[in-house]
């Protein structure tokens, strides 16, 4: 066995061969350093080995530990994942004694929320299982396990209940899961992307959240968990649209209260797409739209500014995405002097230069403010990005062509199918009665 | 299905408030538009109970493979484009006609043609979704348009600047005699039922209609807004000055505290959502027509990437409205639109009249 490992592995040296003997029995041991945890390996193996209080042969066959290895293609494999390998006696076992660095009982920290849970999901797979087993304590839960990456072979678990989940949707996750090629896979949005058909797509189609209440009640609506080794968010599918602008705490929170927080959401997220193409449509096209006075006023504000509206929304919109862009980027220290040199003096200067009007500072800030309001990072990336198309629309076509573009993005979203589910559809409680539309089989 | 099916209803009688009924209604006010109101709205209503009975013997089959069931396969061949170009005209004429209206309001100085280019692909891209996209897109365009228009058509009501004694006025001319033109224009507004020809393939099998009674109730309330608010305010004999009535009427309306203080570009683009969706149903519906024409083809109610017929069919629809957008001007418009009512309402009537006929056939066994 020693001799084929050595072949198999190239020359590293943290790939360990031992070949031991207590006198009564020779004991091949296999394993990589690094992978494993040795203590675990003194304890289960060597000392009980070198004791020997039991013979070491019944040790290995009735300690359920010690799994038994038939096919010696599996053995490269076995080791890469923290396997140690044993050869006792002409038969071959192995041994699970990885060691896993990860972040510990982490905290929410990109979807943070008050008063709901504080513990995020872990980095190691098993967890992360942990915690939502914990969670969600039914025997229908069905966890089943899946290897992706040629190099990076990561483990991928896909959740789900048994009884709630759509064996449509299953089927169709499994087929992606198993169809996906790459060389290496190092996070979730990749595995979400590789999930998906349609690279270019405009809104996520799945929800990666590392918050675990969202995990267990994702579950108990029957949707479809699927989480990898070595990150601690997963995804969720099949999604709608509105999943997306729920925030987690709108369920724990006062009724009335969560209903103004949804629709404030909803009008932050029509607000950060059309603003400032609304801005370029009404200034340079249709003034009139607005009651005399407000339209007077911006005009007012714009009496400094050189040059055309679109420009001047041109300018903003540059400063504005390479702050948020700097901010992320920077260090924690750094990043808040970044915003305020930024958007406090640079606004104000640019203002007072006569560069940008000062309406078009409030409408700026406005929409960068209205984006931080959207929950689900994933989708506020989607729509800062939308809002460009808008103001291409805006520029020639004035505001026929922002309500067109408007209009186009709802087609677009009404045409989209996440897992064969429809995306952006009004579901009423009373639909579950009646047969839905669309259940005809044509044969 | 219940409620696409009454979005369907509203939609097309919301949009014929702003389009070429009232203007036929207005021109008849004193020989017997008002008992033609009365008139259309009973036949508009029975067409309506008529043919959504009928159709739903035939759940899951669109018009044309009921027309299969029954008639020969020439006379389908024949009747098929003929349907189709019904509801291609029907669509793209409304649309034409709108962006002919946005941009004598909203932007005159550009040509008509640029604002169509837009309108026209969109569209497009719009009619060439599958049935289930486009219900599900009917769906989120009437919850947030329905609801301002009514709010419109409430203020309306309700203003200060409205003649009541006008109204009543021309409301005792009732005793003239029904004309053919303005019963055509009355019944458009209950014509909202016949989008389920192609609609109907998406219901279930076990679909039943409910609350008919919305069809009565709503095209009573749109038909007399329709007429008599213009007539309010702009009184018996100046609502004949204008050439877009209703633009004028709304545009009397004023929001006192709002942003924007002119309802008429609110409801312009209220407008703008409902004859875009007017248009896409319409072109959508008129393409599955022209493709079910071939009797091979299958018809599937939903897909994400649309075959690629649909984009040559809906493409060459835009490029005929194109052509015929520049040829037209709003006086044409509004002569073939008299005489467009009048033979929709007879073919319309034609086509309920032979699915009530096969529907009894259906009911005996064969």
């Amino acid at each position: 066995m020693l001799q084929r490992i050595n072949e198999l592995f190239a020359t590293s040296n943290d790939v360990k061969t031992h070949r031991i003997s207590n006198g009564s029995l020779i004991l091949e041991v296999a394993y990589i350093a690094t992978l494993v945890e040795e203590n675990k390996l003194y304890d289960a193996i060597f000392v009980p080995f070198s004791r020997e209080l039991k013979p070491f042969a019944d040790v290995v066959r009735s300690d359920p530990s010690f799994k038994p290895v038939e096919d010696p293609a599996i053995w490269t494999d076995l080791m890469l994942r923290g396997y140690v390998l044993l050869k006792v006696e002409q038969s071959f076992f192995c041994y699970f004694a990885a060691k896993v660095i990860r972040n510990t009982s982490p905290q929410t920290s990109v979807e943070s929320s008050i008063e709901g849970p504080q513990i995020a999901l872990s980095e190691d797979l098993s967890d992360s299982a942990n915690i939502i087993r914990a969670r969600y304590a039914t025997p229908d839960l069905q966890v089943e396990e899946y290897t992706v990456g040629y190099l990076s072979k990561t483990q991928i678990l896909m959740m789900f209940d048994q009884r709630r989940a759509d064996p449509k949707v299953l089927s169709l996750v499994r087929a992606k899961i198993r169809g996906i090629q790459t060389d290496i896979l190092s996070a979730t949005g990749e595995l979400a992307k590789a999930l998906n058909d349609n690279r270019k797509r405009l809104f996520p189609m799945e929800l990666i959240t590392e918050r675990v209440d969202r995990v267990s009640r994702g579950l108990a609506n029957g949707k479809v968990i699927v989480m990898m080794q070595g990150s601690m968010f997963a995804i969720i599918l099949p999604i709608t649209f509105f999943d997306l602008m729920v925030a987690t705490e709108d369920r724990y929170e006062n009724f009335w209260m969560s209903i103004l927080l949804l629709s404030l959401r909803f009008c932050a997220l029509l607000l950060t797409t059309t603003l400032p193409a609304l801005y370029i449509a009404i200034v340079s096209y249709n003034p009139e739209l607005f009651r005399v006075q407000l339209a007077f006023s911006i005009a007012g504000s714009r009496a400094a500014v050189p040059y055309p509206s679109f420009v001047e929304v041109f300018i903003m919109l540059f400063m504005i995405e390479m702050l948020v862009e700097a901010s992320v980027r920077l260090p924690k220290y750094i990043g808040s002097t970044a915003t305020t040199v930024g958007g406090l003096i640079l606004g104000q200067a640019a203002q007072q230069a006569g560069l940008v009007s000062s309406i078009m500072i409030i409408v700026t800030s406005v929409m960068a403010i209205s984006n931080f309001v959207i929950p689900v990072y994933s989708l506020s990336l989607s729509v800062r990005f939308i809002k460009y198309p808008l103001i291409l629309l805006a520029i020639f076509f004035g505001l026929p062509g922002v309500a067109c573009g408007l209009f186009f993005f709802v087609i677009y979203l009404c045409n989209q199918r996440s897992f064969g589910r429809p995306y952006f559809r009004l579901i009423l409680p009373g639909d579950l009665k009646h047969t839905d539309i669309g259940e005809v089989n044509h044969e | 299905m219940n409620r696409y099916f009454y979005y369907s209803f509203v939609m097309v009688a919301m949009l014929n408030l702003m389009l070429y009924v009232p203007a036929v209604l207005l021109e008849n006010r004193l020989n017997g538009a008002v008992s033609s109101l009365i008139v259309a709205l009973v036949i508009g209503t029975l067409l309506a109970y008529a043919s959504t009975s009928a159709l739903s013997k035939f759940p899951g089959l669109g018009l044309p493979e009921i027309l299969r069931l029954f008639l020969p396969e020439w006379l389908v061949k024949t009747l098929l484009p003929v349907y189709a170009f019904m509801w291609f005209f029907a669509s793209s004429f409304a649309l034409i006609g709108f962006t002919l209206l946005m941009n004598r309001v909203l932007t005159p100085d550009q040509p008509a043609w640029n604002l169509y280019l837009i309108l026209g692909l969109l569209c497009v891209y719009g009619a060439t979704r599958s049935a289930l996209t486009i219900l599900y897109l009917l769906e989120i365009t009437m919850l947030l348009v329905a609801p301002l228009v009514l709010l419109i058509l409430f203020k309306g009501v309700r203003s200060p600047d409205l003649s009541w004694d006008a109204i009543y006025t021309i409301a005792q001319y009732v005793n003239r005699f029904p004309t053919l033109s303005s019963v055509g224009a009355g019944t458009f507004i209950f014509t909202g039922y016949i989008n389920m020809a192609i609609f109907n393939r998406v219901n279930p099998p076990n679909f039943r209609l409910k609350g008919r009674w919305i069809i009565p109730a709503t095209g009573t309330l749109i038909l007399l807004a329709t007429f008599f608010l213009p007539i309010g305010f702009h009184g018996t004999m100046g609502v004949e000055r204008y050439l877009y009535v209703w633009t004028q009427t709304a545009d009397s309306m004023t929001m006192r505290y709002g942003f924007i203080e002119r309802v008429v570009f609110v409801f312009l683009f209220l407008y703008l959502g409902l004859s875009l969706m007017y248009a896409i149903t319409g072109w959508n519906q008129s393409m599955e027509f022209i493709l079910s024409v071939s009797k091979k083809y299958k018809f599937k109610v939903d897909y994400s990437i649309a075959p690629a017929a649909n984009w040559w069919v809906c493409g060459s629809f835009f490029a005929l409205s194109f052509v015929g957008l520049l040829f037209l001007n709003e006086r044409i418009d509004f002569e073939i639109a008299e005489v467009w009512l009048i033979v929709r309402m007879f073919l319309e009537a034609a086509t309920v009249l032979f699915l009530i006929v096969v529907s009894w056939r259906r009911k005996k066994p064969i």
